[in-house]
């Protein structure tokens, strides 16, 4: 480690100063990589702090290029590529750490700090939530604070308070033309901070399959999957039943949507009880959208299929916002082709022979298929327990190890046997996936629905009626349904005894007004489109805007905005105006200028009044009146208000030329 | 009422010192004010002039005026600082040290040619004047209140001088000439009787206590903003024009400021106006400001200069 250019002429708490940003700014990317990155860049700024502070010799040049060589392989043996989100964000971490061990210049200083900036950048393609906001804000602070303290130069090191001080004044002054860049740059369609490639990844939500047993613990996810502003009433729990993918194969252990699926009109022989809302649904990557039963409109780019689930035509890989009305009251599906019919009967006898054996009892038992349902419901009733840690169910015949044996499970449980259970009854079956409840800000009356409300029920065909929404969960634990998930099991994910001492409720009104805000953000920050930006200039009565009419505007107000910010900073330098007394003497001074007796500019008042009584004994009264005033004014008590204006009164009319 | 005060101002005894100074010394008013108010700063007085244009009997004027004691020490080159701040004599009747002061315990001191006695002896009285309290064989005796010294110097160009060096210069409040008299003062003079026969018949116009209570006002008189702006400026000035070898200290800007209180008090003012530190400003910083480069102006010149070249803001 030894070469041939020292360090001194890069200062050392510069340098660690730097170093010290850069781990702030690369601290959040550190837990989505991968280990060996996070080591990676950690050591080499480490070595670079050990460098600069020991004031040692720069390494080799050619163990820096082996470094970089290697933490590009290690990047492709990563990822399989060089670009793209992770892979290339991980290269850019890699290569910035590279830039810091290998700068000797202050002119790369100045070029890791601007890597720095757009490392920052980086950090809103994984979150844009507003704590991170803030972060990078923070960042970006440090970094100006970075550059100001470079930019100082020679000298004794600036401290902490001149490094921060004037980085957040800049930052204060580039605020407005911030707020103006962002309302008015042109937008394009798609979100803010997205690339194509990788934003469906590990995105979670609802599936298109449904496959009860595989899975022996259900994480409670607090993650927000769409929110609803309903136009007026909020409608009771027990009705906000959000339609998701309906699933109709059943293959003796799995439910899978159908493949084929004809669109349909929204028509209903009853549809009563109208609500109107708007949904702010989550990006989830699929292609499915949300409404309350049954869906009475169709909001742009979308379609229903038969089973009256909405789907758009692109997957839904932003932030979307769609106006809807349902029906709360509804019949539907009256006529059922022999072709569906015999689809919603489908099974396997071979796979769970009790449970089959079981429907069939019931059917054979009664006649009416409401009679067979009712008994489901009791016999659910009476021996099943609803919970999120069910025991697995490993055997071939699922359904009724659950049904006979386990008698353990939560919706999905319940839903898939109870359709199996219907089928073998000879009626006509299918599981609806989607979300049920939520939970309502009191802030802004405003319904959050979270992946923890995912649910599944079951609807039935029933001659005359059409489908009938049964939900064979309420029948276990009636809670569920009627007041939401969080009274069925207590509130999620937060510390049980927290909540528990959280009497007045200040923690959770804390989280609703937290979740507003994020609303608020989302909406307006995140959510700040195309078609907002158009709605929200229109309402400024900004009109027609194409985007060269827009870059024009923008344009124009960014200029308008930073020359009124430096105009500010002139007028602050400028001289203040001078008190009234001053002004009054320095016209009065003027006066006697044209009449030959011009006041030195170091003559104090009264030389100046000695001289003027000597030159002009006319003038003597009235100008020992004025300067008597300026003199006090100025050098005295001062003068008050009526004073003052005597004093300006006595020059206004002073007629010495 | 700022204006026209010194109308008023007949029955002032400081006024009255001034026209029974005026009777002794003749034909110097500005200066005897000068160092009225000098004294009034509570501030040391430094006459610098040639021999016999009346420093001593100046001094030994003000001290009968203000009913204070008064000593005066010739200095010489081998004046000692013990000649100065007195000495310990073994007594033989009571087998003990006893101290004798020495001339500076007085409260007006006469420090005559200063510059012909050796730094040594210089840096003696001088400490006096700073601390007012003398140390003496390990003891610390305070000195009489009020203290003032006036101290004379001949022209530095004159042969066997010991010229003060500038920091023992800024101890002295201000410098003085007194320069010869005019004509018609020095044709008085000439018929007139001796001038030191008159000294014994002044009789006191103020004592030592009114003296103080006099001087404890002096910083009670008003200061405006406006005043200090112009105060600054000046200080500003030779700090940054290239006239000056040097500027002038925040101490130099703090006597200024005194001297021209002490000067608004004697003109019978609340408040100072420019006149009042136009009027100090050549005695105060005359011997504190050196001129730079080869057409050097020194002294009162260069304090001179400064009241012309900066504008009363």
């Amino acid at each position: 480690m030894s070469a041939a250019i020292p360090n001194a002429a890069l200062d050392a708490r510069g340098v660690m100063w730097l170093l010290g940003a850069m781990l702030f700014v690369v601290a959040p990317h550190l837990a989505r990589m991968p280990e060996w990155v996070g080591a990676f860049f950690v050591l080499m700024v480490a070595w670079r702090g050990w460098v600069a502070w020991r004031a040692l010799h720069f390494p080799l040049r050619w163990v820096v290029f082996l470094l970089t060589v290697a933490a590009a392989a290690g990047t492709f043996l990563q990822y399989g590529r060089l670009f793209g989100r992770d892979a290339g964000t991980t290269l850019l971490i890699l290569m910035a750490a590279m830039k810091l061990v290998e700068m000797r210049t202050s002119r790369e200083v100045l070029l890791a700090i601007h890597l720095g900036f757009v490392l920052v950048m980086t950090n809103f393609l994984y979150s844009q939530t507003i704590p991170m906001g803030i972060y990078m804000l923070a960042c970006v602070w440090i970094f100006v604070a970075t550059l100001v303290g470079y930019q100082r130069g020679m000298g004794r090191p600036a401290t902490v308070a001149e490094r921060l001080v004037p980085a957040g004044k800049l930052l204060a002054q580039a605020l407005p033309l911030m707020v103006v860049l962002f309302v008015l740059f042109p937008r394009v369609t798609g979100p803010l901070w997205a690339l194509p490639q990788d934003a469906r990844a590990g995105i979670s939500g609802l599936s298109d399959t449904m496959t009860p047993g595989n899975i022996s613990k259900l994480i409670q996810s607090e993650a927000t999957a769409f929110r609803v502003e309903f136009e007026g009433d909020i409608p009771a729990y027990q009705w906000l039943y959000f339609r998701g993918p309906v699933l109709w194969a059943f293959d003796g252990r799995s439910w899978r949507m159908s493949e084929f699926s004809p669109a349909a009109a929204l028509e209903y022989p009853k549809s009563e009880r109208p609500v109107k809302y708007t949904v702010t649904l989550e990006p989830h990557g699929k292609h499915w959208l949300f409404a309350l039963d049954v869906p009475g409109t169709l909001p742009p780019g979308v379609s229903a299929r038969h089973d009256l689930q909405l789907r758009s035509v692109r997957p839904v890989d932003a932030r979307l916002r769609y106006e809807m009305t349902s029906y709360l009251d509804y019949r539907f599906g009256e006529k059922l082709p022999a072709g569906f019919r015999e689809f919603a009967l489908r099974f396997n006898t071979w796979q769970n022979p009790r449970t089959i054996a079981l429907g069939r009892q019931w059917a054979a038992e009664n006649p009416d298929p409401r009679r067979v349902i009712g008994r489901a419901l009791q016999y659910f009733n009476s021996q099943f327990t609803y919970t999120l840690e069910p025991p697995l169910l490993e055997s071939d015949d699922p359904y009724d190890e659950f049904l006979f044996d386990k008698k353990r499970g939560f919706c999905e449980h319940y839903a898939g046997s109870f359709a199996l259970l219907m089928r073998a009854a000879g009626i006509p079956s299918r599981i609806v996936t989607g979300y049920q409840g939520g939970e309502i800000n009191p802030l802004n009356r405003e319904l959050i629905v979270r992946q923890a409300d995912a649910h599944a029920w079951v609807e039935v065909w029933l001659e005359g009626e059409g489908w009938v929404r049964i939900d064979p969960t309420s029948a276990v634990s009636p809670n569920r349904i009627d007041s939401g998930i969080n009274a069925a099991l207590g509130p999620i994910g937060v510390i049980p005894s927290l909540i528990a001492a959280d009497r007045l409720g200040i923690l959770s009104n804390l989280r609703f007004a937290w979740d507003a805000l994020n609303s608020q953000w989302n909406q307006w920050v995140l959510g700040y489109n195309i078609d907002r930006q158009r709605q929200f200039l229109t309402r400024l009565g900004i009109d027609a805007l194409d985007w060269m009419t827009l870059a024009l505007w923008l344009g124009g107000v960014s200029f308008a905005v930073a020359g009124l910010v430096s105009l500010w900073l002139v007028a602050r330098d400028l001289p203040r105006r001078d008190p009234p007394a001053v002004r009054a003497w320095k016209r009065y001074g003027d006066k006697l200028a044209q009449a030959g007796l011009a006041r030195a500019p170091h003559e104090g008042p009264l030389d100046y009044l000695a001289r003027v009584r000597a030159a002009r004994p006319d003038l003597a009264q009235e100008a020992g009146e004025i300067t008597e005033r300026y003199v006090q004014a100025r050098y005295g008590k001062g003068l008050t208000a009526p004073e003052a204006k005597e004093l300006a009164r006595r020059v206004r009319d002073f007629r010495p030329a | 009422m700022l204006i026209d005060a010194r109308a008023r101002l007949a029955a002032n005894p400081v006024e009255d010192v001034v026209s029974r100074a005026s009777r002794v010394i003749l034909g110097k008013e500005g200066q005897i004010r000068l160092a009225l108010a000098c004294i009034l700063a509570r501030g040391h007085l430094l006459i610098e002039d040639v021999p016999g244009v009346g420093k001593t009997t100046l001094s030994q004027a003000l001290a009968r005026l203000l009913g204070l004691d008064y000593q005066r020490i010739q200095f010489t080159s081998d004046l000692l600082p013990a000649d100065i701040i007195g000495v310990s004599i073994f007594e033989r009747e009571s087998s003990t040290f006893r101290f004798h002061p020495g001339p500076v315990f007085a409260q007006i001191i006469l420090a005559d040619e200063i510059n012909r006695a050796s730094p040594k002896a210089q840096s003696a009285l001088l400490e006096a004047m700073e601390e007012h309290q003398v140390t003496a064989e390990g003891e610390t005796r305070a000195l009489p209140e009020p203290f003032f010294v006036i101290a004379t110097q001949n022209p530095q160009n004159q042969v066997g001088t010991f010229p003060l060096p500038e920091s023992q210069l800024d101890r002295f409040l201000m410098r003085l000439k007194l320069g010869y008299p005019d004509a018609k003062a020095e044709r008085e003079l000439l018929r007139g009787e001796e001038r030191r026969d008159i000294l014994p018949t002044l009789e006191p116009a103020i004592d030592a206590p009114r003296l103080m209570a006099l001087q404890a006002a002096v910083p009670q008189v008003g200061v405006s903003d406006a005043l200090l702006d112009y105060v600054q400026a000046l200080v500003a000035h030779t700090r940054q024009s290239p006239k000056y070898a040097q500027g002038l200290s925040p101490r130099a800007g703090l006597a200024v400021l005194r001297a021209a209180q002490a000067w608004a008090m004697m003109q019978g003012r609340t408040q100072v106006l420019p006149e009042d530190v136009q009027a100090i400003l050549p005695a105060v910083v005359g011997h504190r400001l050196h001129g730079a480069g080869e057409s050097a102006r020194g002294g009162f010149d260069a304090a001179a200069d400064l009241l012309t070249a900066v504008a009363i803001p």
